[in-house]
């Protein structure tokens, strides 16, 4: 029983390293160059475009609300880690992310730490502070602590709704931020994500790091699939409609929207159409009106008129939007 | 044809046994030496497959047979194994491998290619000592030989039915499924019955179901892999043939740039997009395939675990198996019902066109009346017509049936021989069977001394015969000793 309690501990660790890691990638995404978990300074190290780093030390207790037995000696391995962490790269932060709600344990500062806090050492109380001063004397060459912050991520049962609900939420800001309205994409990002950072921290090779691309392009792959009707369709198609036309026809639009040969041509001719309309108007106008021209790129067999002027509509509609997504994705996380 | 002489070698001991033309008695006179044996030799050795007899293994023996026949004058057959004859004709050996070409060399002997003549000539030379005395129109010569009338008519008349018979077979075979069908589903419905439910509907079925659905997700992210490849490469080689074009573009303040991969609009992104989307789609595809092997590891193992642990015995495996194919009773018992209906149909076409018009029959009839007369067993007026073709053989007492039996293999005989021009040797295994006294043997020796005098006579049996010339080949206590 004891080494199955101890293995729990260091799965249930590991998964609380691995979405503390997501947290602070899209904390800091915009300055984001790469993402390391268990690298060769820290349990998280994120690069970030200037070539700093920002480190975290990962501390997690399975029955964080009840339980306080180890956080001080949790706090006082991060510090001593963190300060040899510093030593070796030019950090800009130096972060204990916990799901500790009393980090300190101490009566004090108990109430700073409810919900997701976030705690410079400046904005400490003095007596938490001194607890924390209290273990850097012990160590040699201690971290510079203007860059030293507590962090909690609220992360506790195995009811996955509640144990990761401050992960969605952070990930729900970062989608709203990129003005992206699509159903489900949380959960997905989220599955995703997990994966993707799991994997890279379970690679012995220290090197191996999650680009700031693999993290950020398989959003850009969710937010144009085509099986997805866009709100700016609704209003051209009857939603059955659209889906028989993608059901049917699928890789024919994948392929149209992915080849550049053919979206070079539409891209150009979107480029020079001209619209009365609001701009948010204009690649719905685009597709109605200019299908036409695109009739002879299309031979298929067996399609009636009507369902081909939706196709070639969709597939319009869909490589323009798509150009207007990618960008807005690339410029919100500035890729 | 006439058979001269056979030549037979068990290990050390040899023998060789010459006939005459005409009447041969092959004698002993006590019962187990052998006579039977020597009559089944010579069958065996022409390509027949006939059983051993208790005392000799046939496929031990060496067996040299030798004939005379109509076609090609004398032919050697040499026979040690039981897969092949090697045949030699004017001194060019041949090899027929059995059963496959006994048409082949029975072709040769007889000088027909007509199978339908071919499969029932046995039965109307040869007559076995237990089956051949109850056998008149249907039904099996010895061992696995059969004999149909209808087919011989067919065969001699030059009747071409072989897509009736086709059918048939199909239907007969497409019956035999159904039938098995039918068990099977009665037995699942027992299962139902007792234990008030069809055993396990769920496990087999969903793992089938969910295996199923895995392998068209599973196929569909394939196609969509091979879709990615494809535009990928498509991209990547636009990508080079615009850096390699080296174009330069003005901007409308007059700037002159150079066209590259980097500055193409949306270029780059649509390969990291199609790069990003592959990515995605492997990890789909290997997490689908996983659960597929999963699944099918699972259903394969399932089996073999339940019948090692003990949990269930192999009846219990069988009752799960049987109770997860679906089967409707009622629609299979009607799908049987039909297909016997439509073979009945077929079979009675067959006949009908066998027995109608038939110059063949009436000749056999003519000639079965005539004899059965002659054995004092009725005459025109008391014989039916169509008496040829009965089945029915329950009233037929044992002497009467053993001269009815009779009469009709020599018809046979004389029909064969008017269509084919052959005299095909009697042979016969016994004729003083239990039940048949010397007077009616007497009547049958008449019938053979008049009408037969010109075939060879094959007797085996422990009586002698009134014959004017008999050739007695005497069996003293074993068949094969030095003569």
């Amino acid at each position: 029983m004891a080494k199955d309690r101890r293995a729990n501990a260091v799965v249930f660790g590991f998964d609380f390293q691995v979405n503390a890691a997501i947290v602070l990638m899209l904390e800091n995404i915009e300055d984001l160059k790469s993402l390391r978990l268990e690298g060769n300074y820290e349990d998280i190290e994120l690069e970030l475009a200037n070539n700093q780093y920002i480190l975290a030390q990962a501390k997690a207790v399975e029955r964080a609300s009840s339980d306080f037995n180890n956080v001080r000696a949790n706090l006082q391995k991060s510090l001593t880690s963190l300060s040899e962490g510093e030593k070796k790269v030019d950090a800009q932060k130096l972060i204990l992310i916990t799901n500790s709600p009393n980090p300190l344990r101490e009566k004090v500062s108990t109430n700073l730490f409810t919900g997701d806090a976030r705690r410079d050492f400046s904005s400490l109380p003095d007596s938490s502070q001194q607890i924390i001063n209290k273990y850097l004397d012990d160590i040699n060459k201690p971290l510079d602590l203007s860059k030293f912050m507590i962090q909690v991520l609220p992360f506790e049962t195995d009811n996955e709704l509640e144990r990761y609900k401050i992960v969605r939420r952070c990930i729900d800001d970062f989608i709203g931020d990129l003005n992206l309205n699509i159903v489900g994409l949380s959960k997905r990002l989220m599955n995703l994500w997990q994966n993707e950072v799991f994997i890279n921290g379970t690679k012995k090779d220290a090197d191996i790091k999650l680009q700031k691309a693999d993290i950020v392009w398989p959003i850009m792959v969710i937010a144009t699939d085509v099986e997805r009707c866009d709100d700016g369709l609704v209003d051209l198609f009857d939603p059955s409609t659209y889906d028989e036309i993608v059901r049917q026809y699928k890789s024919t639009i994948d392929s149209h929207c992915e080849r550049c040969e053919f979206f070079t041509k539409v891209l150009s001719d979107y480029n020079s159409f001209i619209c009365t309309k609001k701009p948010s108007e204009k690649p719905l106008a685009f597709a109605m009106e200019k299908w036409k021209s695109y009739l002879s790129e299309f031979q298929i067999d067996k399609i009636d008129t009507e369902t081909l002027q939706g196709l070639i509509q969709i597939i319009l509609y869909t490589i323009v939007r798509n150009r207007i997504t990618i960008d807005r994705i690339k410029r919100g996380v500035k890729l | 044809m006439i058979i001269k002489s056979i030549r037979l070698k068990e290990g050390f001991f040899e023998r060789t046994f010459v006939f005459s033309n005409s009447v041969n008695l092959i004698h002993s006179r006590k019962n187990s030496c052998g006579k039977t044996t020597l009559l089944r030799f010579m069958l065996y050795v022409l390509g027949y497959n006939v059983p051993n007899t208790r005392k000799i293994k046939f496929k031990n023996c060496e067996a040299e047979l030798v004939v005379e026949c109509e076609a090609v004058g004398e032919v050697t057959l040499f026979r040690q194994s039981e897969i092949f004859i090697e045949v030699t004709i004017n001194n060019e050996k041949q090899t027929f491998v059995l059963p496959e070409q006994q048409n082949d060399l029975h072709k040769i002997i007889f000088g027909t290619e007509n199978s339908d003549i071919l499969n029932n000539l046995l039965g109307a030379f040869y007559v076995d000592q237990e089956k051949g005395w109850t056998l008149l129109n249907r039904g099996i010569v010895i061992g696995s030989i059969h004999f149909n009338i209808e087919e011989l008519i067919r065969g001699l008349s030059g009747l071409d039915c072989a897509d009736l018979i086709r059918k048939e077979a199909r239907l007969s075979k497409e019956l035999e499924k159904y039938r098995q069908m039918f068990s099977v589903a009665q037995y699942r419905e027992s299962l139902a019955a007792d234990t008030g439910d069809l055993i396990t509907e769920s496990y087999e079925e969903a793992t089938n179901v969910v295996e199923s659905q895995l392998l068209i997700r599973q196929r569909s992210l394939k196609a969509e892999l091979k879709r990615i490849d494809h535009t990928l490469s498509d991209n990547k080689r636009f990508k080079k043939y615009v850096a390699d074009m080296k174009l330069f573009v003005q901007a409308p303040d007059g700037t002159t740039f150079p066209v590259t991969e980097n500055n193409i609009v949306g270029l780059n992104d649509s390969i990291d997009l199609l790069i990003a989307k592959r990515k995605l789609v492997s990890v789909d595809y290997a997490a689908v395939s996983s659960q597929l092997e999963l699944v099918q590891k699972e259903k394969d193992n399932e089996f073999e675990q339940i019948a090692f642990f003990k949990t269930a015995t192999q009846m219990e495996i069988f009752d799960r198996r049987i109770a997860n194919i679906p089967m409707n009773q009622v629609a299979i018992k009607k799908e049987i019902t039909r297909l016997e209906k439509e073979r009945k149909e077929v079979r009675d076409e067959i006949s009908s066109k066998t027995k109608s018009n038939n110059s063949i029959v009436s000749a056999i009839s003519k000639t079965i009346v005539n004899y059965l007369t002659k054995l004092g067993l009725g005459d025109k007026d008391t014989i039916p017509a169509g008496y040829l073709f009965t089945s029915n053989l329950k009233e037929l007492s044992g002497a009467i049936m053993h001269k009815t039996a009779f009469a009709f293999r020599l018809a046979y005989i004389l029909a064969i021989e008017d269509a084919l021009k052959i005299k095909l040797p009697i042979i016969l295994d016994s004729p003083s069977g239990k039940e048949v006294d010397q007077a009616n043997i007497a009547l049958m020796t008449e019938l053979l001394k008049r009408d037969f005098s010109d075939h060879q006579l094959i007797i085996a049996s422990i009586f002698t015969y009134d014959f004017d010339e008999v050739n007695t080949i005497e069996i003293k206590e074993r068949l094969i000793e030095v003569n």
